[in-house]
């Protein structure tokens, strides 16, 4: 069974190809940071990404020009707000190369999602009509449709299956078969990752079988479907992890401070991710005091009665 | 006798007006940025509310004391009624549930059109903006819509836009209907730091319907980017309560203590 554990440098060398669509998780809950810096690190080329709201993990995707095609609904920096300094770079002047942006809408990429998920071609939605992001960018092929329904003269949008090559999930816990849990704010993680071909799951901690038997209501992906399983403890920041770590904000806000030029944007790429070997690296060089200040506060919520 | 305050900035009437449209019991589609700090200062004035969110999780509470920095606080969910996929508040949505949305906007033109994806030509932009997210969808299947605008200018207010991120009442009169979604819902207000604009019930365009104090009908015009039809009452918003700008003063600490960019002439006050 321990056979899927690896670290994450391995698993992202044996699960993705340039070339790849692949899906990371986390909606501000759980972010799937450590995976973004690892595709970074290892050159990954011409991936396609995608993710219901890009935010900064995408920023530094397309800065370190291992993406040039994104598929989400929003990309910026949420705190503050501020600008996503690459991504602006990129659009408006091609630097460090031209994006392709298939705008989606934040309902259309979650149906999407589901259609993947679902092993079916499309599903319909009662947005987008009238909006320009139902055909913009024309590159991209179709986005979406109107089609007649089949029980009725009802018409009504439809939007087509994204499956993902491949997929990462950041969690709270995971069992060694691959049954990941995470809880507090789901987003698109759950319907996104499987939806996605192969699927990594990291997380923040390895727990024995019986624990995910405690809530198996928290399961998101279930063994059957996990590729690769990594023990990455703090693998979400500068995002948060519910009940481990909060969200540091002083790092997001400061991020689009740091990275407004080119300059700014390689000095923190050498600093945050090239310099540093793996997440454990990246841990001191945030240091103790940072982590012990966005620590938790341990607050444990009821069981219930499974008994019958 | 309400007190008022005599001293007040525009974009504090701009948070202030837009709470005031939360009715008692409805269930709000609470969004990014303003909208959040709007729906925070309704339910601190003791307006009990049902709130979704774009992440999935519901809530007829926030907790106090610190604000939360959005809605995907951590503080959020061990107080929650519900927490589910994006997919189950966006289902929500579309099934008709959700009665007023407030959303936060960079450009609309004058039928309540909204552009948050481009300034300039989509292939040559001048500046990206971020993209539509949920409000998208908020826009055409909320049963009323609220656009919330921090800054009342022609670039923010253009005629016509080169790129629409969510419809609005699109080219006016039954285009909407026309489009699939049902006109009776939808924007029912623009609320900038000068003015509430609301629309036509039949043309959909949208006119001048009350001022906040200090504000001249001119200086509105002027700020407009079309020719602003006015109504023939224009009425005259009611300056904050001394409740309501001790409320929404604390929440602008609040909000620039967890990270939030206001401008030094919005926040002269506090």
């Amino acid at each position: 069974m321990t056979d899927k554990l690896m670290s994450m440098s391995e698993a992202v060398k044996k699960f993705v190809r340039d070339g790849d669509l692949v899906f990371l998780s986390g909606f501000g809950n759980c972010n799937t940071y450590s995976v973004v810096h690892e595709l970074i690190r290892q050159k990954k080329r011409n991936l396609k990404v995608t993710k219901a709201a890009g935010g900064i993990m995408f920023d530094q995707l397309i800065g370190a020009n291992v993406t040039n095609h994104i598929i989400t609904s929003h990309t910026w920096n949420g705190i503050g707000p501020q600008p996503a300094w690459n991504y602006r770079r990129a659009t408006e002047k091609g630097i460090p190369a031209p994006l392709t942006y298939n705008e989606q809408s934040l309902f259309g990429v979650n149906m999407s999602y589901f259609a993947g998920y679902m092993n079916i071609p499309f599903m319909p939605i009662r947005s987008l009509v009238g909006s320009s992001i139902y055909d913009t960018p024309k590159e991209v092929g179709k986005k979406a449709a109107i089609v007649k329904s089949p029980f009725s003269d009802e018409e009504i949008c439809v939007v087509p299956a994204i499956k993902p090559d491949v997929g990462f999930l950041h969690v709270q816990r995971v069992d060694e078969a691959g049954n990941a849990q995470m809880w507090g704010v789901i987003g698109d993680s759950k319907f996104g990752i499987n939806a996605c071909k192969k699927i990594i799951v990291s997380a923040e901690e390895i727990v024995d079988r019986f624990v995910i038997s405690e809530s198996p209501e928290k399961t998101m992906v279930v063994e059957f479907r996990v590729d690769a399983i990594v023990h990455e403890p703090w693998g979400g920041h500068p995002g948060g992890v519910q009940g481990f770590y909060y969200n540091d904000l002083e790092y997001v806000f400061n991020y689009s401070r740091e990275t407004e030029t080119i300059e700014g944007w390689e000095k923190w790429l050498d600093k945050w991710v090239l310099s540093v070997s793996d997440r454990q690296e990246y841990l001191k060089v945030l240091g103790v005091e940072k982590l012990e200040r966005l620590r938790a506060k341990s607050l444990i919520r009821g069981a219930v009665d499974y008994g019958f | 006798m309400t007190e008022y305050c005599e001293e007040f900035t525009g974009f504090e009437m701009m948070l202030i007006t837009a709470a005031r449209e939360i009715k008692e019991g409805e269930v709000v589609f609470n969004a990014f940025q303003w909208p959040f700090l709007s729906v925070y200062i309704a339910f601190k004035l003791g307006r009990n509310i049902s709130m979704v969110f774009e992440s999935g999780t519901c809530h007829d509470y926030m907790p106090v004391g610190k604000m939360p920095f959005s809605l995907i606080d951590p503080v959020i969910p061990p107080t929650a009624t519900f927490i589910g996929d994006s997919l189950d508040s966006l289902g929500f949505l579309q099934r008709g549930d959700i009665d007023l949305a407030l959303l936060a906007s960079s450009m609309l033109d004058k039928y309540g059109n909204c552009n948050t994806t481009v300034i300039g030509d989509y292939n040559n932009p001048k500046i990206r903006l971020p993209g539509g997210g949920g409000a998208t969808e908020i826009a055409v299947l909320a049963k009323r819509i609220i656009w919330m605008l921090d800054e009342h200018s022609k670039r923010r207010l253009p005629e016509k836009l080169t790129f629409i991120t969510d419809v609005g009442h699109l080219n006016g009169g039954d285009s909407r209907d026309k489009a699939g979604y049902s006109s009776t819902q939808g924007p029912d207000a623009i609320i900038t730091d000068l003015c509430t604009l609301r629309f036509d019930s039949e043309t959909k365009e949208a006119y001048l319907a009350a001022l906040h104090p200090g504000v001249t009908i001119e200086e509105v015009k002027q700020k407009t980017g079309w020719d602003l039809k006015i109504a023939d009452e224009v009425k005259e918003n009611d300056p904050p309560t001394m409740k309501e700008i001790e409320v929404c003063r604390q929440t602008m600490k609040d909000a620039v203590e967890q990270f939030y960019i206001l401008k030094p002439d919005w926040r002269k006050y506090i």
